[in-house]
Order: C-alpha cells, then sequence, then structure tokens
C-alpha cells in the first residue's frame, strides 16, 4: 500500500543512465557520480507512515487518467495523515473518470466510503482537472471543481486536492500545501556543511536557503509565510538574519556580542522576539522591525531563552532555569508580569502555542528520558507525543494536527512526527547527512 | 581508532588553515602581531588528582584530547561549575594574557546533545562566562576576553553517550582569531 515518491526519481536516474551509456566510458562514469550525487540533493526527505489510526476513512483515489503522478500525491498525503485508509488502485476493478461513470454497488461492495475521480486532458501546456469527490453511501458528488493549470503547478494542485479532501471529510484545514524548513549538516573528514533548506511538508522538492561552514540555528518563519529568521554562525559568532523565501534577499537583525538567539516572529509579523546576553545574562528582548526599537522583556541573572508568541500577541512563553532546572514561564507583554506554566518533569523547554491557545508543545524531560509532549493549559494535563531516542525542537503545523521534531534514528538526524493526539506517527529519514532544528511553515495559500 | 585519525586529519586541516592567514577584518595589527608568541597549552600540567569530581578528572584531558583550540576545560551535566583541576590550568593562561596585553582570547562554551539547542547556547555561554570570571578576577581585562556560546553545535567527538558527552561539555580557549 505505501507508495513512495522514489519511482518519480528511480525514473529520472533510469533516463539519465541511459544517455551516458551512449557516452565515452570515462565520462560516463563522472557524469554518474555527478548525477547520483546531485539526485542525493534533489529529493532528501522521505515520508514513511510508522503508525495509523483506527478510525481511519476508507476511500479510493481512482488514478487519474493521463497523470496518474497527481492521484498518486493525493493518496500518499491522505495515507501519509493517518486519517484515511487508501484503497490499492491495483484492487480497482473499475476506474471511472467522472460521477457519471460510477457504479455506487461497486465502491460500497469495496467498503469505501468515499471514492475521488478526474478527468484530466492536456492542450499547449495547459492542463484541465475535472475532479469530483463523492459520497458512497448517499450517492452523491460532494465535491465538484475544475482546474487549469501549467504542468509545474501540478504537484501543487495534487496537495490543493487533498487540502480539499481533507478539509471536506475531516472538518478541519488540510496541511498538505505548506512547508517545513530544517537544517541540514553533512558532516565529512575535513568539516561539516550546515544548509538551511525548505521542502514541501511531504518533504519533497528542498530548497537551499542558505549553504556554511558553520552552524546554522533556529528558523522562524513569518506568518505570511514569505520570509525567514535563523540564527547564523558565518565568521564564527552568532548573528540572527531576516531572508526573504523568494528572493533570497536577506538582512542582519541582530549581531550583538554574545547571544543572538532563537528569533521568534509575532503573530502580526510587526516584532521578533529574540534572546540577547546585554546584561550578561540570556535575556528575552522584542525588536519592532518597523523601527528597529529594542525592548527588554525579562531581567534578572537567570537564563531566559527559546521565546515562543501566544496566538493573540499579548504574552510570550519561554524556558528559564529561575527555578533551578529549565521550566517554561510566560511573560504577559502589557505588564511583563511572568507566570510559571509547567509543573511536571525536572526539565521544560522550547515551548510553542496550538493555534487554538489552548495547548503547548515542548521538550519535557521525566526521569532522564527526553520526550515531545503536549500540556493541556486548561487542565495542566500532560501527554507525551515521542519518548523514544534522543528528541528536542518540536514545531506545530498549522492547522495544530500535527507536531514535527528532530530525533535520532539508528544513529542518524531525523524528523519525527505526531499527530497532537499521539496516534498517528511519521518518520522522514534523510538519504544523506542529519537533519535538525524543523519549523513547520504557517498556511501558505 | 577511527576517531583518533579523524582527529589528526582536523588537526592538519586546521593547522594549515591557520597557516593560510586569517583575514577577519576585525582583527586588529596589534591582535595579529601577538600571535607570534606562542600561550602555553596547559595539557600537560593541572593533572592533580585532588579534583573535586573523581579519579576520572585527571584523564578526561588526555581522553578527549581535542586538537584544535589551545585549552580546554570539562563540567558536569547541566552545569558550569569549574573543576579544581581546570582552575590551575586557567591561572596560567591568566599569567599570558596579564603580560601580553593585547591578546585577545576567544572563550568559546559548549555542551553535550541533550536538551534543548537555544537553552544548550544559554548553557554554553553560562560556562564561557564562569572561566571568563576566573579569569578577570585574576586582573586580565575584558577587552582581552571574547565570550562565544556554540551550544551542542560544534561537538568535539560524535555519538550518543556519556564517554563522548563528556567530552563535548566543555569550553575551550582559542588564540590567533578575534
Amino acid at each position: 500500500m505505501d507508495i513512495k515518491m522514489n519511482k518519480v526519481k528511480f525514473n529520472y536516474i533510469i533516463d539519465l543512465i541511459m544517455v551516458l551509456i551512449m557516452q565515452k566510458k570515462v565520462m560516463k562514469i563522472i557524469l554518474i557520480f555527478l548525477c547520483l550525487f546531485s539526485t542525493s540533493i534533489y529529493a532528501a526527505l522521505d515520508l514513511e507512515l510508522t503508525q495509523g489510526t483506527d478510525s481511519a476513512i476508507p476511500i479510493a483515489i481512482v488514478p487519474f487518467a493521463e497523470q496518474p503522478e497527481i492521484s498518486n500525491i493525493i493518496t500518499s498525503d491522505l495515507q501519509n495523515s493517518g486519517r484515511f485508509r487508501l484503497m490499492d488502485s491495483a484492487s480497482m476493478e473499475q476506474m471511472p473518470h467522472d460521477s457519471s461513470g460510477v457504479d455506487y454497488s461497486y465502491w460500497l461492495q469495496k467498503k469505501v466510503n468515499n471514492v475521488a475521480v478526474a478527468n484530466v486532458t492536456s492542450s499547449w501546456g495547459k492542463y484541465t482537472i475535472n475532479f469530483q469527490l463523492l459520497d458512497v453511501y448517499s450517492h452523491t458528488v460532494i465535491l465538484n471543481k475544475q482546474f487549469i493549470v501549467t504542468k509545474d503547478q501540478l504537484r501543487p494542485l495534487a496537495h490543493h486536492i487533498s487540502d480539499l479532501i481533507y478539509q471536506q471529510l475531516i472538518g478541519e484545514r488540510g496541511i498538505f500545501s505548506t512547508k517545513i524548513a530544517y537544517v541540514l549538516v553533512q558532516k565529512s573528514v575535513k568539516q561539516s556543511k550546515y544548509s538551511l533548506v525548505v521542502a514541501d511538508a511531504d518533504g519533497y522538492g528542498p530548497k537551499q536557503l542558505l549553504v556554511s561552514n558553520e552552524p546554522i540555528m533556529s528558523p522562524s518563519w513569518s506568518p505570511d509565510g514569505k520570509n525567514i529568521a535563523y540564527v547564523s554562525f558565518e565568521g564564527r559568532d552568532p548573528a540572527i538574519y531576516t531572508q526573504n523565501i523568494a528572493a533570497g534577499n536577506r538582512h542582519v537583525l541582530s549581531k550583538y556580542p554574545g547571544i543572538n538567539g532563537a528569533p521568534a516572529w509575532s503573530p502580526d509579523g510587526n516584532k521578533i522576539a529574540l534572546v540577547l546576553t546585554l546584561t550578561g545574562y540570556p535575556k528575552i528582548y522584542t525588536i519592532d522591525l518597523a523601527t528597529s526599537k529594542l525592548d527588554q522583556i525579562t531581567n534578572g541573572a537567570s537564563l531566559d531563552t527559546e521565546p515562543s508568541w501566544s496566538p493573540d500577541g499579548k504574552a510570550i512563553i519561554f524556558t528559564s532555569n529561575s527555578g533551578g532546572a529549565p521550566q517554561i514561564y510566560q511573560v504577559f507583554l502589557g505588564n511583563k508580569n511572568i507566570k510559571r506554566i509547567t509543573y511536571r518533569g525536572n526539565y521544560n523547554a522550547r515551548a510553542s502555542f496550538t493555534p487554538n491557545g489552548k495547548n503547548i508543545v515542548m521538550l519535557n524531560r521525566d526521569g532522564s528520558r527526553f520526550n515531545i509532549a503536549v500540556q493541556d493549559l486548561g487542565t495542566g494535563r500532560l501527554t507525551i507525543l515521542a519518548d523514544l531516542g534522543i528528541n528536542k525542537s518540536p514545531s506545530v503545523a498549522a492547522n495544530g494536527g500535527m507536531v514535527v521534531y528532530a530525533t535520532i534514528f539508528e544513529g542518524r538526524g531525523v524528523l519525527g512526527e505526531s499527530s497532537i493526539d499521539g496516534r498517528v506517527k511519521l518518520r522522514l529519514p534523510t538519504q544523506e547527512g542529519d537533519v535538525q532544528d524543523p519549523a513547520w511553515s504557517p498556511f501558505l495559500d | 581508532m577511527q576517531k583518533l585519525s579523524l582527529l589528526k586529519i582536523i588537526t592538519l586541516t586546521l593547522t594549515l588553515l591557520f597557516l593560510a592567514g586569517c583575514s577577519s577584518n576585525e582583527q586588529s595589527a596589534a591582535a595579529a602581531t601577538a600571535t607570534t608568541e606562542v600561550p602555553p597549552d596547559a595539557t600537560t600540567a593541572g593533572m592533580n588528582t585532588e579534583g573535586g569530581f573523581g579519579e576520572n578528572t585527571g584523564d578526561i584531558h588526555a581522553v578527549c584530547n581535542p586538537s584544535i583550540g589551545n585549552d580546554h576545560y570539562y563540567f558536569d551535566f547541566d552545569q558550569d561549575t569549574i573543576r579544581d583541576d581546570d582552575m590551575v590550568a586557567i591561572k596560567n593562561q591568566i599569567n599570558y594574557l596579564a603580560t601580553h596585553n593585547n591578546t585577545v582570547v576567544r572563550v568559546e562554551g559548549n555542551t553535550d546533545e541533550r536538551g534543548s539547542k537555544e537553552y544548550n547556547i544559554a548553557l554554553g555561554y553560562r560556562r564561557a562566562k564562569a572561566v571568563a570570571r576566573i579569569l578577570e578576577q585574576g586582573g586580565v581585562s575584558s577587552k582581552q576576553i571574547k565570550i562565544v556560546s556554540y551550544g551542542e553545535e560544534k561537538p568535539i567527538s560524535i555519538g550518543h553517550e556519556e564517554s563522548v558527552w563528556q567530552c563535548n561539555r566543555r569550553v575551550d580557549l582559542v588564540y590567533g582569531d578575534n
């Protein structure tokens, strides 16, 4: 049932190798090495569902004529959400392309709740997709859409259709069109290479925003998804940069002596919270992006770091060791009152709110194990999402339904994902290097 | 064994890089001329085993032995307390810096890989600051000290167990670059 993205990559490699066989032997060897190297960058993350949920909705995505790739992507998206059980297209004896060709009794017998069909035609470089989602039990068409796109819009369209299906059947916004930023570390004998990368939420199409010989940390998305802030140690000292993702141009936001760390964009996009050691101790500050005015938010001799804004922008939660070991505190920006939030476990750090403001997701340690945990702010109840391995750096998806985090699997840095209720688990291993410090983008459409 | 030859290659590469010249434009001319003298490398000093953390303390410098930087001090998990034998080594640095007023030393704080990344930057900073405080108490001007924290980002040893972690919880003193 697992449909892997590698099919596309392998076809590409095979085509290339066929061409190379025509060439002279020496050039062939060199070019094979080069293309293997370049395709390993091409799709660096592969999504693997490691645990699904029992209440998955049975659904069939009938392969789209002319463009089975679109239906493959939709199938993977819905499968990897853990909320759907996808019928294997190999066992489909009927493959309608619109509602008039649908024999409901067949799909009823196959025990699927919903069927997705599409008719695809192309002319003059444009593709017309007529898409329908059907409810098998009520015999009705519940979604009916037409799209006209160019070839390179096909993949984003597939993710958009996944979002539509998800929204229709689950009742919440899908995250299939969002992206994940992360840091890729490639260690070699000479030195390590660090890259700041943005990829689709399924790991496809990684784009390098920055490559450096020195560490990169803490990517943070602007609320409109157009810019990213991060810490870079290029030049051997840390500074915070903001970079426009489409254009690639960037500005230095902060380059004081000592720490410049943990940038976090405010929900209204007007300020960035950060950590500086201007007082000799790591403290939380905010910078107003229009005026460059610096505001000191916390003070004292504690280590304060990892600021994260509340969804209404009125408070910041942060990690502080003012009570001894790191715990999560909340400061209200109006009156600068501080209140401690976490009481379970002997170490709590890197907290962030879910979009509804009702929970925080963080790194939690009880005993000696580092877990990714969710705390319900109303009840105080803690749910562990991931406990095996060396876990850290959780980041919540835009719909509050999934959390991505960094972990070590088989000795290498990979990303793990868990649904917020802990039932669905995924892993995104890399083909080379170690992946860390993920940041899930806001909604981008 | 593999780790040793890797360190040798790192040493050779970094030596070549240093010889190729540090073209940092922050460096003053005075500091550049000061690098012709070799500051004390304290790995042979301070081996007294009266350290407050048991018989392993004396061995850690031999076990970890990073080949970059000029001096190294080690710490317990989540702590910034300087060990007694490291205190002796730091005092050697004080003497050097006090007699070479134009030399600036980078005091680089590090942690092992456990815990949260940015909190580890803060912890590394706190370790570096603890060493810097000793230098300042010994009369070294704060203008000669540059504190940097790499947190867990620049481990000297790769692996996921205490024998590796203990080598990464360290402060490195680095001369020669600002």
